[in-house]
């Protein structure tokens, strides 16, 4: 199995060899361009989101498996979104990222997906992704990539927070004292505390979501 | 574009609140900007605009400064112009003891970040564009000095930085500066601030019709000397390809 | 005329220098800045039939921008979505671009719009093509950056990926393989290539970026 990245950063791709016997498992939608040995099966994944009582529209419950037939080929996978993205060599670990910065994996990885935030009334927090073995995985982010190694305490607005290694405590609060980031939500934020590695983004996926609201249609009554 | 990083160091002894550093890298597609704090030192930004920062930073969001409508008013019109794209929220960031602390701003969608130096120059930022800026930096942020017309409206609002000390601005895309010495014609989707002094008229690219069949949307013709600096994108146009394929909203 | 593609890979524009009488057409809305005497026309593309047919099926737009002066001048164009700009010397040959990722062109050069086929229609990028023939200068965008791959044989592309490809080869559209990956694998349809010849295909889309949104709106 070989990989290599293309267009780097800010638009990168991942195009990766593989040969008979090997299997690459990647997000639904991330295959960009495939050469013909290529096959691919679709299951259900694991770890369903029961018990949250939030439903969470667009996510997708299933994974691909690609394979070869014949000889090796090539698989070409993408992010949805502008940014890095970032191979990892995971050595017996446990990783917790963002929904939407997994991309794919190669060997004996688990994937499932969990909450991290506080329940009840206002039910903020982030859809999280638990990722524990042995292999490479390969994860995006939005906007550019930092990491740091987190030796004490760290702030970072939730928003922007790829993926941490699990050895890290955090709580999610809020900043501010006034009222008026109360009600907007102005700014959820994750403190880390502890020894370990946090990937951080330079662009929010929430804030983009409110940049567009204006650009979307308007609901109609007979919808 | 390879990397571009560069670091800033701005000092000002006589005013404490002035003198911090600031560092700006645009990597790729993407910047941002590391400011880095010292005991006594101010820094403001447009809230939202701060993504991570050490542990020992006060962060205070507080309401731009309005004319009359108390708390509840003042809290409406925050969320129209949130809405708007542009928050209606500043923060200033301290350090809470007696370390340095850091602070970092990044803008909203994809593109790169300038510094620009207030003092011998007074910039005008189009709406989106402001970032931040140190304590010294006179902020108007209800500019509305521009000639309205038919034209005027939300996206016409524009953040006048005057006094002494440094402002950060964000672009979608990549950030050209342009010298004028006459005139010069930019689509008003691609400013992001230019130098007080110039004079401009707000309108059509290519006369009412065909502007309407070309696509081409407000214009705004310079005259004079000065600086101005652009993007090489223009952000309604994204909204205009994304939006339509997007869940409708709740009104 | 004189061109510059500035900003590639990540921000590609072109900033071009007429000279008297010279004309660029650009796609809608995509001028950016120019000097100050330039005039901004429009021109209709093809017959009108055709073009609202293709405005139906989600095509480029009816019209382009018509920039040109007696005395010349500058003008500098940028695509909708941030990503590389490519220039094409267009000498006879024809080449087929996807519905975005035309630019600009000067007039010397052909646009004609093609139906890609039905199944293209639920791709999300409009169902039509471009083929572009002629003499003179081509200038077409991807959305992030592009990469060229010679074929030899069959390949296969998701279709809100491609960005141009040599009419050398022929294509078919469908699914993954199996029904339950073509309706579940969130691939939709992809484009099966075969033959001889260059594909250029881009690392972003604009579907995969509003699936990407989704499920964080508010």
């Amino acid at each position: 199995m070989r990989h290599r990245l293309v267009c780097e950063p800010s638009y990168a791709a991942v195009e990766i060899e593989l040969s008979p016997g090997e299997e690459l498992v990647a997000e639904a939608g991330a295959m960009a361009w495939m050469d013909d040995s290529i096959r691919v099966r679709t299951e259900a994944r694991g770890g369903l989101l029961k018990g949250i009582g939030r439903r969470f529209t667009g996510e997708s419950f299933f994974q691909n498996t690609y394979y070869v037939e014949g000889t090796a080929g090539q698989i070409a996978l993408a992010p949805g979104v502008p940014g890095d993205i970032i191979p990892y060599e995971m050595q017996n670990e446990v990783l917790i990222m963002e929904r939407g910065a997994y991309l794919g994996h190669i060997g004996d990885i688990e994937t499932s997906v969990s909450f991290e935030g506080f329940r009840g009334v206002f039910a903020e927090g982030l859809l999280a992704l638990q990722v524990t073995g042995t292999g490479l995985l390969f994860f995006n982010a939005y906007g550019d990539i930092q990491e740091i190694a987190v030796d004490g305490n760290y702030t970072v607005d939730s928003g922007y927070a790829v993926a941490w290694q699990a050895s890290l405590d955090y709580s999610i609060g809020r900043t501010g004292r006034s009222i008026s980031s109360f009600l907007f939500g102005d700014q959820l934020i994750s403190r880390y505390h502890g020894k370990g590695k946090l990937w951080v983004q330079t662009r929010s996926p929430r804030t983009l979501a409110s940049w567009i609201h204006p650009f979307r249609r308007v609901k109609s009554n007979n919808q | 574009m390879g990397a571009n990083a560069y670091t800033i160091r701005v000092s000002g002894l006589a005013h404490p609140e002035v003198a911090m550093s600031v560092e700006v890298t645009n990597r790729g597609a993407f910047g941002s900007a590391l400011v880095m704090l010292q005991p006594g030192e101010e820094f403001v930004s447009e809230a939202g605009a701060m993504y991570r920062a050490s542990g020992n930073m006060d962060i205070d969001v507080k309401t731009r400064k309005r004319e009359g409508g108390g708390l509840w008013g003042a809290l409406k019109e925050g969320a129209k112009a949130m809405f708007a794209g542009e928050s209606f929220f500043l923060s200033t960031y301290r350090v809470k003891d007696n370390s340095p602390g850091e602070v970092g701003l990044a803008p909203i969608l994809q593109g790169e970040v300038s510094s620009l130096e207030v003092g011998s120059e007074t910039w005008i930022c189009a709406g989106g564009s402001f970032m931040g800026a140190s304590g010294g930096v006179k902020l108007d942020t209800q500019y509305q000095g521009l000639k309205k017309g038919m034209f005027s409206g939300e996206g016409l609002v524009y953040v006048r930085a005057s006094g002494q000390g440094e402002l950060l601005v964000s672009a979608y895309g990549r950030i050209s500066e342009v010298e004028v010495r006459g005139g010069i014609t930019i689509d008003n989707g691609h400013i992001v601030a230019f130098t007080e002094g110039l004079e401009y008229d707000i309108g059509k690219a290519g006369g009412w019709i065909a502007s309407a069949l070309s696509g081409e949307g407000l214009v705004m013709k310079f005259r004079g000397n000065g600086r101005i600096l652009v993007q090489s994108h223009d952000r309604d146009r994204l909204g205009g390809a994304l939006g339509p394929l997007l869940p409708p909203r709740e009104g | 005329m004189r061109f510059e593609i500035q900003g590639n890979p990540d921000y590609g524009e072109v900033v071009v220098e007429l000279g008297p009488n010279e004309e660029l057409l650009a796609e809608s809305g995509a001028m950016s800045r120019m000097s100050s005497h330039m005039e901004a026309k429009s021109k209709r593309l093809g017959s009108f039939f055709g073009a609202i047919i293709r405005k139906m099926f989600g095509g480029e737009s009816f019209f382009v921008g018509r920039f040109t002066h007696p005395d010349g001048g500058t003008v500098a164009v940028a695509p909708q979505l941030p990503g590389t700009v490519t220039h094409r010397q267009m000498n006879g040959d024809h080449v087929f671009l996807t519905a975005g990722a035309f630019l600009a062109c000067t007039p010397g050069v052909n646009i004609k719009a093609v139906f890609g086929g039905w199944r293209a229609f639920f791709s999300g990028e409009g169902a039509f093509l471009i083929e572009v023939s002629g003499t003179g200068d081509l200038f077409y965008n991807a959305y992030g950056g592009v990469v060229e791959k010679d074929v030899d044989g069959s390949f296969t592309v998701d279709t809100g990926h491609l960005v141009a490809f040599e009419p050398s080869l022929q294509y078919s559209i469908g699914g993954m393989g199996n029904w339950k990956s073509t309706f579940l694998s969130g691939e939709g349809l992809v484009m099966k290539f075969q033959g001889n010849g260059k594909i250029w295909v881009q690392t972003r889309t604009l579907s995969g970026l509003a699936g990407w949104l989704t499920p964080r709106l508010l």
